[in-house]
């Protein structure tokens, strides 16, 4: 009896020291990781450009009306599936879409649309140029999660005829018809009769005009299932039905083949590569995490010194080998990533320099008088609360690392990501990270971001200047330009300008932008394509449409 | 069998210091004295544990020495580690080698030093909540049990409630909206622990306050304090030992698992957290990391918990005849 105890006991622990060891083999693989993106091979197989029914990562992010989604990628571009708006965005720029042409008016302050002919929406009822008027004035006083058009640029909308639509603008705006991509026009005979979109959760509250109908949603699943609308204006759907399903290991689901695309982690690019069924190609950096400094609550952020000593001090390059496993670009302070059409490479550099960030502290009063390691001024230690999401908690831990080298001292604050983003709203946070999409898109957002001239429509979950009390008067002006300047060229010189002065004064800091590997079975649907200042391919509902022709008139 | 091991520990005690009591005084000199004295005490506190551990079973002793090493791990985490486990000292998940011992994680903090720190953190966990539970919950049980009455009655309805929530979905619920911190998970742990110690102390009580000698006892004017203190407690104490090494394994598996779900402190380095992050990286399962960054703390958490069911075991091996004797009076 005792020896057979003995025994298994044994055995047990056994099996647990040959398991300890094995962690010492397999070294020679550890490093093979980390591929640089002109290494990877491209697959040139041709795939299949039809699908019946293409599965994606689920998750639930609202019920996809624009006044109840939740405010990140994954959720506006369910609305999308759905709604349509007048231009849309491809690969290369701003295509016709509800609109089939316009005409702006010489002072660019009158945008005339001609729209298309025979749109219906999903229940049958025919889609005018009232529908658009309506859904302006409609949203002006419910604003949208995303895509309203920032209160103040439009004056009025007018109704020329039923398929002729004319916004004056109150100023010319340069990137007015670039806005209007985000603009989903909602139906006015449904809801004209809704008093608070917010809680209107009815199957009507989907009857859009776009491709694809809502069939199903499970809010607790985090599933939704999207099939082709019969009635739609526009190409056939190459994909007839879409849906998302929950999936906990994504890499695995994908393996299993129950989701069709996904994200896949640099350290097992290798995996894929060989596969001629996938393929895998590297996203852009557009989408980034970004440092916030609350200067409304700790005032002495308003030093500009402190700030750029943040900079110098937080290692983004590590980040980027670190956390994003090489599969990102470090930030630059002038906040436009690399990869965008109007980054300015001639801008102030801040590398990982901690004697800088030290001497910067230093001339700005703050020093470690006590000898306890944290610097402070008055009595007043330079400690932070630094919020974040859950899923940046790995992120927090080497940015305290760094920042307690240079003597500041940083308590990391795990939050739910929702509940983040609610205090980055608030402005309820001294630092906080959050991390974002959209930073290919129009440079405009250098001025809805960082100049607290006007407040930002709807609940963009990057906050602005005004909420973390950030105010730079000549940023204000330059982004007042910006906005009215219609010749291209001259405003590409104001936004580099714009990114000098930002990166100079350092009024966040871009940690890093990712630069995440896609992979997708050619086998199944190869229709993926990205619009041309996005990041994610699923986002764009010409991914789901035989894409022939539709992009004729420019 | 406790109390006549005690007994013959204290005779031998008694002995030994009277022997040396003589030599001492033939010595003449105090400091010796007090010096042969402690040294007899330690020598004979020596040998009563050697008793005690004599009397587990094969399992019993792996555990005690298991938890032995566990601890002195814990306590000489400075000496035997090179690293401290929140500095960056290495590349991003380095393979086990000289420079480090079992590795790097991703931020290229050093594994073997994490998993010295921390066995630190699952013990105080562990203890602290076993120990306020146990003797907190025990405590309050003797009072309810000596006192009897409505006091009684309301702390069982209190108890029966406590014992019928479901307390890992409540931990879990009550976590996040307390917010990540150690003393937060102590609290709560400690908050869905006591009950259990608390109602076998009552009973416990019942049953001994109607012992003749305790009746005695009171007759003869002694107070409830020290009728609690000197004869109940004492009785009582054994019982809460088996119950507390049953919290503490309980304690530690649902820190670890608070910390996996990532409800712990995010920045402490506990063998729950270490789980929490290494699962957490993005398809860990495909890479060869998993093998020395997600198995050590496995590993540990696994080998504590063995270590402390062998030992609870074992005692309840050991003090099950008494409480047999003790029912049949």
């Amino acid at each position: 009896m005792e020896k057979k105890k003995l025994l298994v006991l044994f055995s047990v622990f056994l099996t647990a020291l040959i398991l300890m060891t094995a962690g010492c083999i397999g070294q020679d693989s550890a490093k093979a990781g980390t591929l640089a993106e002109e290494t990877l091979a491209e697959n040139t197989a041709d795939g299949s450009l039809n699908a019946d029914v293409v599965y994606l990562i689920g998750g639930d992010y609202g019920y996809p009306q624009p006044f109840t989604i939740y405010p990140r990628g994954p959720g506006s571009s369910k609305v999308g599936m759905i709604f349509d708006s007048l231009v849309e965005r491809d690969e290369i720029g701003i295509i016709p879409w509800l609109a089939e042409s316009w005409e702006v008016s010489p002072d660019g302050t009158e945008y005339t649309f001609k729209l298309r002919e025979g749109i219906v929406w999903s229940d049958g009822a025919p889609f005018t140029a009232g529908d658009v008027k309506f859904t302006f004035d409609y949203e002006q006083k419910n604003v949208p999660v995303s895509g309203g058009i920032e209160s103040g640029v439009v004056d009025n909308v007018q109704v020329v005829d039923s398929g002729t639509v004319k916004f004056v603008l109150s100023q010319p705006v340069s990137t007015f018809l670039y806005k209007l991509t985000g603009f989903k026009i909602i139906p006015e005979h449904i809801y004209e009769n809704v008093p608070d979109p917010v809680s209107f959760l009815d199957p009507q509250a989907v009857t859009g005009t776009g491709p694809f109908l809502l069939d199903e949603y499970n809010k607790e699943h985090g599933t939704y299932r999207f099939v082709t609308n019969d009635n739609f204006w526009g190409p056939d759907t190459a994909v007839k039905s879409v849906e998302f399903v929950p999936v906990s290991d994504s890499l695995i689901a994908f393996e299993q083949g129950e989701i069709d695309f996904t994200g896949i982690s640099p350290d097992i690019l290798d995996r894929f590569t060989s596969d001629p069924d996938v393929r895998v190609v590297q996203q852009p950096a557009f989408w980034g995490y970004q440092f916030y400094f609350n200067m409304k609550k700790c005032p002495e952020l308003n030093d500009k010194r402190i700030r750029q000593a943040f900079a110098y001090a937080i290692d983004r390059d590590e980040l980027v080998e670190k956390i994003a496993r090489g599969a990102g670009k470090a930030g630059k302070m002038g906040i436009l990533s690399e990869d965008h059409i109007w980054y300015n490479p001639d801008q102030p550099e801040y590398g990982y320099n901690p004697d800088k960030a030290g001497a910067l502290l230093d001339e700005a009063g703050w020093i470690d008088t006590d000898g306890d390691g944290i610097r402070d001024k008055d009595g007043e230690k330079l400690s932070y609360v630094l919020s974040l999401g859950s899923g940046e908690v790995r992120i927090g831990e080497l940015i305290k690392e760094r920042l307690s080298e240079a003597g500041i001292d940083v308590q990391v604050k795990a939050l739910e990501s929702k509940s983040r983003d609610a205090n980055l709203k608030n402005g309820d946070f001294e630092l906080l990270i959050s991390g974002f999409g959209g930073w290919g898109k129009d440079a405009d957002y250098l001025r809805t971001r960082y100049c607290d001239t006007d407040s930002q429509s709807g609940m963009s979950v990057s906050s602005g200047a005004a909420v973390f009390g950030y105010h730079n008067d000549t940023l204000d002006a330059l982004g007042a330009r910006e906005l009215q300047e219609s010749d291209d060229g001259k405003r590409m010189e104001i936004v580099y300008n714009m990114q000098t002065v930002l990166a100079d004064d350092v009024p966040a800091i871009p940690l890093y932008y990712t630069t995440n590997y896609d992979a997708w079975r050619i086998s199944k649907y190869d229709g993926w394509m990205n619009m041309y200042d996005h990041h994610a391919r699923t986002h764009s509902i010409l991914s789901y449409l035989e894409r022939d022709g539709i992009a004729e008139k420019r | 069998m406790i109390k006549d091991i005690a007994a013959f520990g204290n005779a031998g005690i008694l002995s030994f210091i009277q022997a040396l009591n003589v030599n001492g005084i033939v010595s003449g000199t105090a400091k010796t004295f007090s010096k042969f004295s402690i040294m007899a005490r330690i020598f004979s506190k020596f040998s009563t544990i050697a008793e005690t551990f004599s009397r587990f079973s094969t399992e019993g002793k792996i555990g005690i020495l298991g938890i032995t090493c566990i601890v002195l791990m814990a306590v000489f985490a400075p000496v035997i580690t090179m690293y401290p486990p929140q500095k960056i000292t290495g590349d991003s998940l380095e393979a086990p080698g000289p420079g480090h011992i079992l590795g790097t994680d991703d931020l290229g903090m050093d594994i073997w030093s994490q998993i010295c720190y921390g066995a630190r953190m699952s013990l105080t966990i562990g203890l602290a909540v076993a120990f306020t539970a146990g003797f907190g919950g025990g405590a309050l049980g003797i009072l309810a049990g000596y006192m009897g009455g409505y006091i009684d009655q309301g702390l069982m309805r209190v108890i029966d409630v406590t014992m019928a929530l479901p307390s890992f979905p409540l931990l879990i619920v009550i976590s996040a909206f307390l917010g990540p911190s150690i003393l937060n998970v102590i609290f709560i742990l400690v908050l869905f622990s006591w009950a259990k110690p608390a109602r076998i102390a009552r009973s416990q009580t019942l049953l001994l306050k109607k012992n003749n000698y305790i009746i005695a006892a009171r007759n003869y004017g002694a107070k409830p304090f020290y009728l609690l203190w000197r004869h109940i407690f004492p009785e009582v104490m054994p019982v809460l030992l088996v119950l507390i090494i049953g919290i503490s394994s309980h304690a530690i598996i649902a820190e670890a698992g608070l910390a996996f779900l990532g409800l712990g402190d995010p920045t402490s380095k506990s063998w729950g957290m270490m789980l929490n992050h290494a699962t957490g990286f993005r398809s860990i399962y495909f890479t060869p990391y998993w093998q020395w960054w997600l198995l050590p703390p496995l590993f540990m958490l696994i080998f504590l918990l063995l270590c402390l069911a062998f030992i609870s075991r074992d005692m309840e091996r050991i003090l099950d005849p008494k409480l047999k004797i003790k029912k049949g009076f």
